[in-house]
């Protein structure tokens, strides 16, 4: 098995419901996304296509970041997500800097006491985020495509990419249905399908580390 | 720590279905609550009232407003007198017995004078009824002054008079489902903004999946240019020219039209006279036609007639006639691509590609069968909202546009141009409600129903006026200027008004700095002796201007259902999506002291005695018969009236504790309700009639008292006509537009501190965005501080990003940013504020809708060490 993702641009409006989405999800502190939109343009006046691509670890199949990382926190698990044991991570950021994607971001002890309401203390929302879904700081973090949604849902007998409750927040929050999850290794799975159907592609290739999002253009 | 750990720290975990408050389109959503504390939201995935499960960012990150520190969360009295913009004011707790007896009692002195001193105001975010209640709470009570904030003078008062008369409808939008070639003209559809949002947004992009063509007008590529299969770049105001260029092509050069439409579901056929008036019967007074089969006239309406003439000149009884299409045909000739290409910049060859390729993929004259009826299938549709309609051409170019449909009957048909589904036959279960369109005076479509005012049958233009608005001398006006705009006293004085106002009830809406000159809107609000703000957030209404601010609830503390029944009129699913109805419900219980305002209306009602006018109003709204009236003298509380509401419609089972579990219901919508034309026997005014008896009434009672205007406008033959900033002082070089930001609802959620945190990653939207090439030009480059100089005189600035998918000649700003209230300290100083930069007079309105030219001509210079 190997989980995947495919971000089909041509539904996408670039509203950013998935990086929100992502950081409301996991309580992320202000400054970190483990989803973005990346917007820019391409062509001169008047030819001009705008650019919208949405971003997330890639969960690459040969990551830059598992290759670095000297304590071995980061590894990629059997079904293909890569995750970071933060007991293990000893926040060198080796693994910031080669990962090709910039998909990484340092916790610092500093940020864990920050709030978005700069002065004004902690929201109800914020208080219950780092009481119940604590991030440790110190520490390297990033998208861990929803993996405790993943097992919790196959503990009940439930399907990545198919049953929300064992499918990643971002693609459940889509509003143009824009993400498709499911086991790339699955030649009949839906994420497989769009890929040769739609010739999915992965973004810069050229670093050979083998992307687990694919993306279909428009 | 492990997830056991996380278990036992949970002692409460649910999902609670309601509705978003993100902007006015009241998605379907599901709550998430975990130890009494709001974590998370979804969209609905059993429901189409939205986004089948997801959510825009922007409905995503709202759940925010609920802990956020800077919310009112008491009554406030002002303590010291100085009001005006900028100021913070000093404030003093008061409770709620004194805030609202205070108000009581300055009421029941006013209205006991004169009524129409009192000034109604709403916005429709976050309150999306807001509007419709306010109005109406206050024509109750005897004044007809309301006032709609930034939002209705530039979102709509030519679109929606536009789509009123034509489909029944608020607003008009593609039918993503079976289109397959739509042309938008400034509009977001499809883009998180607008009427529907999250609807048009799932609608939209299964429609770009399977192929379906988007050609986008806009001055800058960047929400649904920036996913168009072809983005055309144009002058702000200019969308006129180019439709009826593309009519002229259409018409004239293609020769392709849709005959049967024509004749029997516009105005088409209806002979015209010299004097431009239709031809009547001189019994009945019905507009006459020509039945080419007998070769006589006769009533529209004949049953006899055979077959309509719409080309042709007839003489009858000595006068040269033609049928109004044969004039509109004749009419848009001088429209040439190339003169279009002139006045907006795009090429002829362009307009003329565009014009051929939207008749073709008309498919006149072809039938799709959708449940067992056959309808005619025309998959094309032309529409325009908030950008193309924002000028003082606006009814013209709204009419210009949506008759591009109209000619080639794509028209609430499958796949054409829709209305909010404005044709409701009621819940199966009950037949309940039922409303839509009809044919009225002159076999023309009557709006089952309208906010505001009817587009169809007209009121007489008459003086005196009662309304400050002026809307009793204009009455083709949605909305107006005044009564804010410059110059009103001296124009008060020449229509007859003889009261000014006294006090200002407000909910929502934030007049300094989201309608037009600030200045002007602040010397408005300052002759106001009394004014209360009911708010989420302090503004820089409430703390420049208001006497009395009252905290109003938050959608998530919030009980309500009218966004959702199937009588609003703008969010419900267009197309063959089933009807839902969706309840709005606290997922906490309102925090502080904070009241949602229709509670504090009933409240406020009770004190002053109105509740017979408060219990009509409910009346209204669930349209009773006789026997489940609320008898006008009880004490019903609000949740009362939605409980026998929705027991009304649904059936004594489906109460309100029903829907507090179920959270929605659902039923089948019919072909009937989602594509009405071809069932309902009523006509489109293609040509405007109407315009020359309100034009020549109107115009004389203005110009009798010393009103001029440009009263060319009203012309039944639909034209373009330039707006002020193109006939501007040439030192003014660059157009200056606003556009709607896919992250922000006007400026209600810009102290959102996650869309402030998500906004400062777009390249764009708190920064002023120019033409690379332009830039380059006055060497200016991305970060540069400029400042804009509009050609009002009011001056603004921010910094620049450079953009290649912006039209040379345009600076845009994401609107409404620019924030000065101390309260909002996230949103404070963020982005520009475009509005400003506006006249707010008669002048720079429409002569005829009013709506107001939002757009400015402006310079810019760099700003030195900055």
């Amino acid at each position: 098995m190997r989980l995947g993702m495919v971000i089909d641009l041509a539904r996408c409006v670039g509203c950013y419901s998935c990086t929100l989405a992502c950081k409301q999800g996991n309580f992320l502190p202000p400054s970190i996304f483990w989803n973005r939109v990346l917007i820019s343009e391409r062509g001169k006046y008047p030819a001009v296509t705008k650019l919208i691509y949405p971003v997330l670890c890639n969960h690459c199949k040969d990551a830059a970041c598992v290759r670095v990382c000297p304590t071995s926190a980061t590894t990629r698990r059997e079904d293909g997500i890569v995750l970071i044991d933060e007991n293990k991570c000893v926040g060198c950021r080796y693994c910031l800097i080669a990962c090709p994607y910039q998909q990484r971001y340092f916790y610092s002890a500093k940020a864990r006491d920050r709030g978005y309401h700069s002065g004004q203390g902690l929201t109800a929302y914020e208080k219950l985020g780092r009481q119940v879904y604590p991030l440790q700081a110190g520490v390297v973090m990033k998208c861990t495509l929803c993996a405790d949604r993943i097992d919790g849902g196959l503990e009940r007998g439930l399907k990545p990419g198919i049953d929300r409750e064992a499918t990643p927040i971002c693609v459940n929050a889509c509003p143009a249905s824009a993400r498709y999850f499911g086991d790339l290794d699955n030649p009949y799975s839906d994420v497989s399908g769009l890929i040769s159907a739609k010739k999915g592609y992965q973004l810069h290739p050229e670093f050979g580390t083998d992307p687990s999002v694919y993306y279909l253009s428009y | 720590m492990g997830e056991t750990g996380r278990r036992q720290e949970i002692w409460e975990d649910v999902w609670i279905p309601s509705t978003c408050g993100g902007c006015y389109s009241a998605c379907a959503i599901k709550v998430h609550r975990v130890n009494g504390v709001v974590v998370g939201v979804e969209g609905f995935p059993e429901s189409k009232h939205g986004p089948e499960g997801g959510l825009c960012g922007k409905g995503m990150a709202s759940i925010q407003i609920l802990y956020d520190f800077n919310r009112r969360n008491v009554p406030l009295r002002r303590t010291n007198p100085k009001k005006g913009l900028y100021e913070e004011g000093n404030w003093q707790d008061i409770s709620w017995d004194q805030a609202l007896d205070e108000i009581a009692e300055r009421l029941k002195k006013i209205l006991a004078e004169d009524p129409r001193k009192l000034l109604v105001a709403a916005s429709p975010s976050p309150n999306p009824a807001g509007t419709v209640v306010m109005q109406a709470f206050g024509a109750l009570l005897g004044t007809p002054n309301f006032f709609f904030g930034g939002a209705g003078l530039h979102c709509g008062s030519g679109a929606h008079m536009a789509a009123g008369a034509t489909h029944s409808s608020w607003s008009h939008c593609p039918d993503w489902k079976y289109g397959n070639y739509i042309v938008f003209f400034g509009a977001g559809k499809g883009f998180g903004s607008g009427h529907g949002a999250g609807i048009m947004i799932r609608q939209a992009a299964e429609a770009r999946a399977r192929g379906c063509k988007t050609v986008v007008f806009d001055p800058i590529c960047n929400f649904s240019g920036g996913k168009a299969t072809e983005w055309i770049p144009l002058i702000p105001g200019t969308d006129g020219a180019i439709a009826l260029a593309m009519t002229n092509v259409i018409l004239n050069e293609l020769n392709i039209f849709d005959a049967a439409y024509i004749k029997t579901k516009t105005n088409g056929p209806y002979l015209i006279r010299p004097d431009m008036r239709c031809l009547r019967d001189s019994e009945t007074q019905k507009p006459l036609v020509w039945d080419i089969q007998e070769g006589k006239a006769k009533p529209y309406d004949d049953q006899t007639i055979r077959d309509y003439a719409i080309l042709g000149k007839y003489a009858i009884e000595g006068i040269d006639c033609q049928p109004s299409f044969q004039l509109i045909r004749d009419h848009v000739k001088k429209y040439t691509p190339e003169m279009a290409s002139e006045i907006s910049t795009v090429p002829a060859k362009t307009i003329r590609r565009i014009a051929t390729e939207f008749a073709n993929a008309a498919q006149v004259g072809s039938t799709i069968v959708i449940d067992g009826k056959e309808l005619p299938y025309r998959p094309v549709s032309a529409v325009i909202f908030r950008g193309g309609q924002g000028h003082s051409n606006s009814l013209h170019t709204c009419v210009a546009v949506d008759r591009l449909n109209q000619l080639l009957g794509a028209a609430d048909v499958p796949g054409g141009c829709l209305g909010w589904p404005p044709n409701v036959m009621g819940y199966p279960g009950t037949g309940r409600p039922v409303i839509g369109p009809s044919a009225g005076q002159d076999g023309l479509l009557v709006a089952g129903q309208f906010a505001f005012h009817m587009p169809w049958p007209l009121e007489e233009p008459k003086l005196p006026c009662e309304m400050l608005s002026l809307q009793d001398l204009f009455r083709l006006a949605t909305f107006s200027p005044y009564p804010p705009g410059e110059g009103r006293e001296e124009l008060w004085e020449k229509v007859g008004i003889d009261y000014r106002l006294e006090m200002m009830l407000s909910v929502a809406g934030n007049l300094p700095l989201a309608v037009a000159d600030r200045d002007t809107m602040a010397d408005f609000l300052l002759q106001i002796p009394f004014i209360v703000s009911t708010d989420i957030f302090p503004t820089e209404f409430a703390e420049g201007f208001a006497d009395i601010v009252l905290p109003d609830t938050c959608y998530l503390e919030t009980f309500t259902i009218i966004e959702n029944v199937p009588t609003f009129f703008f969010s419900h699913a267009p197309g063959m999506d089933d009807w839902h109805c969706h309840i709005r419900q606290p997922v906490v219980p309102p925090q502080y002291e904070r009241r949602y305002y229709i509670d504090v209306l009933t409240d406020l009602a009770d004190r002053i005695g109105a509740r017979p006018q408060l219990n009509t109003f409910f009346n209204l709204m669930a349209r009773y018969d006789e026997e489940h009236q609320i008898k006008i003298d009880e004490k019903v509380s609000w949740n009362d009236v939605m409980d026998r509401w929705l027991k009304y419609w649904f059936g004594a089972e489906h109460d309100l504790e029903w829907f507090k579990k179920n959270g929605f219901i659902t039923w089948k919508k019919r072909v009937e309700e989602a594509y009405f034309r071809p069932f309902i026997n009523t006509r489109v005014p293609i040509y405007l009639e109407y315009m020359v008896d309100q034009g020549e009434k109107t115009k004389e009672l203005a110009e009798g008292v010393g009103i001029h205007l440009n009263w060319d406008q009203y012309t039944p033959l639909v034209d373009w006509f330039p707006c002020p900033p193109h006939e501007a002082d040439p030192k003014y070089d660059l157009y200056c537009f606003s556009y709607r930001d896919i992250l922000h609802t006007g400026s209600s959620n810009i102290g959102n501190p996650l869309i402030d945190e998500v906004s400062h990653t777009n390249p764009y939207t708190y920064n002023i965005v120019i033409n690379t090439d332009t830039a380059c030009r006055k060497g200016l480059k991305d970060g540069d501080i400029i400042e804009i100089e509009s050609y009002n005189g009011q001056k603004v600035e921010g910094p620049i990003k450079t953009m290649e998918g912006c039209h040379p000649q345009v600076i845009a700003i994401a609107g409404t940013a620019g924030k000065w209230s101390k309260g909002q300290p996230i949103a404070f100083g963020k982005g520009v504020n475009f509005d400003t930069l506006l006249f707010l007079d008669l002048e720079h309105a429409d002569p005829t809708s009013l709506n107001l030219e939002t757009s400015a001509k402006v310079r810019i210079c760099k700003k030195e060490g900055k």
